[in-house]
């Protein structure tokens, strides 16, 4: 056991873990953040996806060792920032069972962030798998939330 | 009064009060039996009861799923949700109204028909009575049967049902708190059961499990639980490794080579008085592999004794079910188990959600504590319920004028049901290792017309005389069920293939060919529709368009396709123009939403997906074996709702499988001038297909 802080949607937190427990677990169980959700635990199907230092990242295969004194986002600070791809999301009903959508949302939103057309942020989106086949509007969500940035 | 058909569900649970229940603080408490996978009933749900009740959607408060709370409805299944269940609650919601606004008369002293309600007030002459729903609550009797005062407001009344109303649920869906997965106990444990390889596969010794984390056994049945998932995790997935399991079971075919070789027994389903007519016979055949349900998240399931009673919180499609499965496996009196339905990853079908529940019981049993039980990626791959490997052979004899006048379908599937029934057959994967083991049940199809492997194995099209001979392979090496559309997917490929190589035999417009063939004009307009919206078909050696069309049990929606394919060493579906037809759409985006997501599913159902095998041997542990459409290779998709308003919802969930394959299919066949057999069309199969 080791003590581990890392900055956790821009609060820092102090948690006492086995540095090789993948993040994932440690962000759901002992940490309370549950949006970020574990698929396949290989870092295939990018459910667990969050981000370090504002890259995506898969957590399931991410030691928690790592993220010593780093940035870690999720789902939650993506919502609670009002981030304007939610509300797209919502809208264009880019949902069905919703499991695949935080990842999905935290790799898009960090993209997003970051400048990238829309083409890129949907190319990147191909590490991620939605299984009830939502991906058009996903893309239409992130389209219209792209517009929306580079109107601004 | 009413004069719809009272809906099933109704006739079981006749009174208001099994249904809605208001409170005095104004919410409107909501029970269905049909659970929310992901496909938006609960929104549909809710749009019906508000506008029969003139609320908003917001006043609502839902149980979905609950046996001790909801109406034991029975399955979620079989795109009928809207069609039975949602009918059920606009009959109650309806009579609820009525109910109300009689007891809000009689304070008047007026007659009902001058009432109305305005957001759960009640007004007389449009002016406010003082009177609500709210202010009612605690002295209306709802203990009264719905239908005989049921009176639902006409089509074109309606302003919520029939509306895109945004999902109820999706923000909390992409967020922290909503699933089973992220349930949370006092004192709950993490558990991870340790499949053994195959059914009749025996340990000689366990290696010891390292503490905090235990072991659960119970025969076969093995499991690792502790406080620390990842601990659970690890040493399962340590214990799974290490123990030295050896198998004297059978060698077993391949499951798609046993089709032919393997026939335990052929029915008659329907038999035609003579199939020998005409001139000319045309006939192909499409073969299915077995495919995963491919859910993103694994099946999860909390557990939680107390005393002799259980509590478990399940993603299961049929909680009532469920519940009388897992009283039969764990010998125990079914009214000490309480099955609450909790949302998890998307459900397609009969997947590992049950199974799990029972792992989850066990564990919890075992541990002396509540338990999460989730099952791992390579789990779901390897000992969920798979849908069946499946071969459709149809053949057409043709006139001299090159119409189609006798038809016959052969089906070779096993059964696409094996789902948990209840005492007689539970059919939970891990009773069958237990001291006191249960073999599972050999499941059972529907009958016609509604079938399993038969599913519109019967065509649509006016083909004359019919037969359907339908056959099961004796040696089926995996669990086999249902999963969306059962055997239409392939039956529909085969039916539509053949239209198309009929149409080109008989030297006809394949669009035009099929309207011959078709009667009813609800069928007719979804076809002439989607061909007309799919425009000039600018077909080359490398661009290809196909149409698919069918009603869906040919009783649900119907459903027409137009794909566009560009072939290199792949096909890459480009574009998918779909039209259908399901009578009422309570949300009409949510009803495109999972038309185009059948779409989506049946194009990487025929371009990529197989669970495979060598021998009798299931090789796919992960998604790197196992592809399913990506962003990349998803099509711009336009889809367009034909459907009258004021006709009864016939259903939309599974509608789209078929068609859209078969629209897949027959625009390979354009390019490459043969009909694809062997699914899916990856470059190896397609290269077969060449040669």
């Amino acid at each position: 056991m080791s003590g581990i802080d890392f900055r956790l949607n821009g609060v820092v937190v102090s948690i006492l873990v086995t540095p090789a427990t993948p993040l994932l677990f440690v962000l759901r169980n002992q940490l309370d953040h549950k949006g970020t959700r574990l698929g396949c635990g290989e870092g295939n199907c990018g459910a667990c996806t969050v981000t370090v230092d504002g890259v995506p990242t898969t957590a399931c295969n991410f030691p928690v060792g790592s993220a010593k004194s780093r940035d870690i986002g999720t789902i939650e600070g993506i919502k609670a920032g009002g981030h304007p791809l939610i509300a797209a999301m919502i809208a264009h009903q880019a949902g069905q069972c919703g499991y695949c959508l935080p990842g999905i949302v935290t790799r898009a939103a960090a993209l997003i962030d970051h400048g990238k057309t829309s083409r890129e942020v949907i190319a990147a989106l191909d590490a991620n798998l939605c299984r009830c086949g939502v991906h058009r509007r996903i893309i239409a969500a992130i389209q219209e939330t792209v517009a929306k940035r580079d109107q601004s | 009064m009413s004069e719809c058909p009272i809906p099933a569900p109704l006739q079981a649970f006749p009174r208001i009060s099994q249904w809605l229940e208001f409170s005095p603080s104004g919410r409107v408490h909501l029970k269905s039996g049909r659970v929310e996978l992901g496909q938006g009933i609960a929104t549909a749900l809710t749009q019906i009861a508000a506008e029969e009740l003139d609320l908003p959607v917001t006043a609502f408060d839902l149980t979905l799923g609950h046996t001790e709370v909801s109406p034991g409805e029975g399955p979620t299944v079989g795109s009928m949700s809207v069609s039975f269940g949602g009918q059920s609650v606009r009959m109650v919601a309806s009579a609820a109204r009525v109910v109300f606004l009689e007891h809000a008369a009689q304070m008047l002293k007026t007659k009902p028909h001058v009432l109305s309600v305005l957001e759960g007030a009640i007004l007389k002459d449009g002016i406010q009575t003082g009177l609500s729903y709210k202010s009612l609550a605690a002295e209306v009797n709802l203990d009264v049967d719905a239908a005989p005062i049921s009176a639902p407001k006409p089509a074109a009344l309606r302003t919520v049902a029939g509306t895109s109303v945004a999902r109820v649920d999706l923000a909390a869906r992409m967020g922290s708190g909503y699933l089973v997965h992220d349930m949370q106990l006092p004192s709950m444990l993490h558990g991870r059961v340790i499949q053994p390889p195959s059914l009749t596969a025996e340990f000689k010794r366990l290696p010891a499990v390292k503490p905090p984390a235990r072991l659960v056994q119970n025969g076969r049945f093995l499991a690792v639980v502790a406080e620390d998932e990842y601990t659970a995790l690890q040493e399962a997935n340590r214990i799974a490794a290490e123990i030295d399991w050896h198998d004297d079971g059978p060698v077993q075919m391949h499951p798609v080579e046993g089709l032919d070789d393997d026939i335990r027994e052929s029915e008659i389903l329907y038999d035609a008085e003579t199939l020998d007519l005409g001139s000319r016979e045309v006939s192909l055949s499409v073969t299915k592999p077995v495919l995963s349900h491919g859910s993103i998240g694994p099946s999860c399931a909390v557990a939680q004794w107390q005393g002799e009673d259980l509590t478990v919180w399940a993603h299961s499609q049929n909680v009532v079910a469920l519940r009388a499965s897992l009283a039969r496996v764990l010998q125990i009196d079914i009214v000490r188990i309480t099955v609450i339905f909790a949302p998890g990853s998307g459900c397609y079908g009969h997947n590992s959600s049950d199974d799990v529940a029972l792992d989850a019981a066990l564990m919890a049993q075992g541990a002396g504590a509540p338990v999460r039980a989730l099952w791992q990626r390579e789990d779901e791959f390897l000992h969920a319920p798979l849908s069946p490997a499946m071969r459709t052979h149809v053949i057409a004899r043709l006139d001299d004028a090159g119409k189609i006048v006798s038809y016959h379908a052969h089906v070779i599937s096993p059964t696409h049901s094996t789902r948990p029934g209840g005492a007689d057959e539970p059919n939970l994967r891990a009773q069958q290792f237990l001291l006191n083991a249960m073999p599972m049940g050999p499941g059972n199809d529907a009958p016609p017309p509604q079938g399993g492997a038969d599913r519109n194995a019967y065509p649509g099209y006016v083909l004359g005389p019919v037969g359907v001979l339908r056959s099961r392979p004796m040696h089926v090496p995996y669990r086999h069920s249902a999963m969306r559309g059962l055997g239409a997917f392939t039956n529909v490929i085969a039916i539509e293939a053949l239209m198309e190589t009929c149409a080109e035999i008989a030297g006809q417009d394949s669009t035009l060919y099929r309207l011959a063939h078709l009667a009813d004009p609800r069928a007719r307009a979804v076809i002439q529709q989607a061909r007309a919206m799919s425009g000039d078909w600018q077909s080359s050696d490398s661009v290809g368009y196909g149409l698919g069309y069918a009603r869906y049990k040919n009783s649900a929606g119907y459903t027409a396709c137009v794909a566009r394919i560009e072939v290199d060493d792949e096909v890459h579906v480009t574009d998918v123009w779909t039209v259908a037809d399901v009578g009422e759409a309570v949300n009409p985006d949510g009803t495109i939403n999972q038309i185009e997501g059948g779409i989506v599913q049946s194009i990487g159902w025929v371009l990529k997906e197989e669970i495979t095998f060598s021998g009798g041997k299931n090789l796919t542990r992960s998604w790197e074996d196992y592809s399913i459409l990506r962003f990349s290779e998803v099509p711009r998709m336009l889809t367009k709702l034909i459907g009258p308003q004021e006709d009864v919802p016939l259903g939309a969930g599974e509608i789209s499988v078929g068609p859209a394959g078969a629209a897949v299919v027959n625009a390979v066949r354009q390019v490459f001038g043969v009909t694809p057999t062997r699914l899916p069309l990856n470059r190896h199969n397609l290269m077969s297909l060449l040669s």
